[in-house]
């Protein structure tokens, strides 16, 4: 394979990426459909973000925010349905039973290890000690902004965290698992280790419970956006759109078998945090996994971050042992 | 030869209400007269993927698979034989297969009330997950079996030729 330059780097030399909006599927039907799955992603950060905007504070509250975060899953599954990207990704049983038990271990087991160890107790500490008067500059901001600012903080933090899970070894083992899914679906990003599910969740979450308005619509803003990028929903997304927004088509990317498109588009919200650092793919991908595709067993996804961290140190220190010996080593990825 | 069906009696440890769980057992009556060979050359397809190891016998399939793919259109058994049965004046073909996904799902419910009874605090998720596998276990166990006849009966007819409709991995 070819492959394509982009930048410094050949994408899709292992594994087929394309590469160049113009490339891309575009939705079939009729003029309805094809409005519809054009317009969808805009009209529903639009609409999200002028409820959160305008809703008085007796709806303006997390329980709000959860209902309709279930409420829209399930009307992606709709989409996923009605438009899907590729057929090689349709929903199976099998495939719907094993998404939403990682989804209910991360609702379930996860939360509460969270609730104890995770971000919310380190800031309810870090924020008993800051000096409120000093933020005033940030307070006085309009309600917008300050969401954007929230969550462009957020995507800078997670950008570098993922980056850093990519070419980390001790991460990546925990992140690697991630990458054994061959097709997405709206639940997809919860597939992985439990411990990288958890150290995800640490992130920045609770920081900004202080400011209860901004957050809930910093958290829609963020859901309106990343939240497509692991859906099997083929949209005409607005050229605009995706040079500024992370989507399922740079997401895919980042999933592909290819070596270089798998260390792209690291984002979780703003794909033009990818375009400063030099990380971003225009592209789109199928074929997906690691191995070849190989498909990981649930018991294996348990085990596999200790069970490699074993076998690569047991490696390591055989090799120290006997310099001589011939043996293989374990690369990063 | 076998020319006795004995699919579902004898093979394995006979538990006949337990092992419904994760056993799916189920017969199709054959209208054709092709001999065994060319019945199970039919079905070929289903079993030449990755991770499906297979054996042809007699009158008797018998496969298993190893991690198989999210697109395997059997990804939810393990194993199993496919036996051409005679019975009578006609004849049909019978099989007998283990579904460890069945058997994870039927037990998930039973887990997550475990949770809601040990974590207070994930109570209500637990027991929404707890409705919703139990849910989702009594659809797989009546459309997965029905899927799969379907699938054989489309494929002996002559319907479906080779493709699983999964993407080319290595």
């Amino acid at each position: 394979m070819d492959g394509v330059r982009v930048g410094k780097r050949i994408i899709g030399a292992d594994s087929p990426v394309t590469v160049g909006w113009e490339n891309f599927g575009r939705v079939e039907g009729g003029t309805v459909k094809r409005f519809i799955f054009t317009w969808f992603q805009p009209a529903v950060l639009v609409a999200l973000v002028l409820f959160w905007m305008y809703a008085p504070e007796s709806i303006a509250k997390t329980s709000t925010a959860i209902g309709i975060g279930i409420g829209f899953k399930a009307l992606l599954y709709v989409l996923e349905w009605v438009s899907p990207r590729y057929k090689s990704w349709r929903l199976t049983w099998k495939e719907l039973v094993v998404d939403l038990f990682y989804v209910a271990i991360a609702y379930t087991l996860i939360r509460a290890v969270g609730k104890h160890f995770g971000s919310d107790v380190w800031a309810e500490h870090i924020l008993a000690a800051f000096n409120w008067e000093k933020f005033a500059w940030f307070t006085d901001m309009p309600l917008l902004l300050q969401a954007f600012l929230i969550t462009l903080f957020a995507d800078i933090c997670y950008y570098w965290m993922h980056r850093g899970m990519h070419n980390w070894y001790p991460l990546w083992l925990t992140h690697s698992v991630h990458h054994y899914i061959t097709q997405l679906n709206i639940n997809k990003g919860s597939i992985g280790s439990p411990i990288e599910i958890f150290l995800i969740g640490l992130g920045i979450g609770g920081f900004f419970d202080f400011l209860p308005h901004a957050a809930l619509l910093a958290g829609s803003l963020g859901m309106a956006i990343s939240i497509y990028q692991h859906a099997n929903i083929r949209f005409n997304t607005p050229r605009w759109w995706g040079y500024v927004f992370n989507t399922t088509e740079h997401h895919s990317v980042h999933h592909s078998q290819d070596f270089e498109g798998s260390r792209s588009n690291y984002c979780n919200t703003y794909i033009f945090l990818d375009r400063i650092f030099g990380t971003c793919v225009d592209g789109e991908a199928e074929v997906l996994g690691m191995e070849g595709g190989r498909r990981m067993s649930i018991w294996e996804q348990m085990h596999y971050p200790f069970t490699e961290a074993w076998k690569t140190s047991k490696a390591f220190v055989q090799r120290r042992l006997h310099p001589g010996a011939s043996g293989s080593t374990v690369p990063a990825e | 030869m076998s020319s006795v069906c004995h699919c579902g009696s004898t093979l394995r440890v006979n538990l006949p209400l337990i092992d419904t769980i994760w056993r799916v057992r189920g017969s199709l009556p054959l209208d054709t007269a092709a001999p065994a060979s060319e019945i199970f050359a039919r079905l070929e397809s289903l079993f030449e993927v990755a991770g499906t190891s297979y054996e042809i016998e007699n009158d008797a399939l018998t496969f298993r698979k190893k991690d198989p793919l999210s697109q395997d259109k059997m990804s939810i058994y393990k194993s199993g034989t496919l036996n051409v049965c005679h019975q009578g004046e006609g004849r049909s073909l019978a099989w007998d297969m283990q579904s460890p996904a069945l058997m994870f799902c039927f037990c998930l419910p039973f887990f997550f009330l475990g949770v809601a009874w040990l974590l207070d605090e994930s109570r209500t998720p637990s027991f929404v997950f707890t409705g919703i596998f139990a849910f989702l276990y009594v659809v797989g166990r009546i459309l997965e079996p029905r899927l799969f006849r379907a699938e054989l009966r489309r494929r002996i007819a002559g319907e479906v030729n080779g493709d699983m409709g999964a993407p080319a991995h290595s």
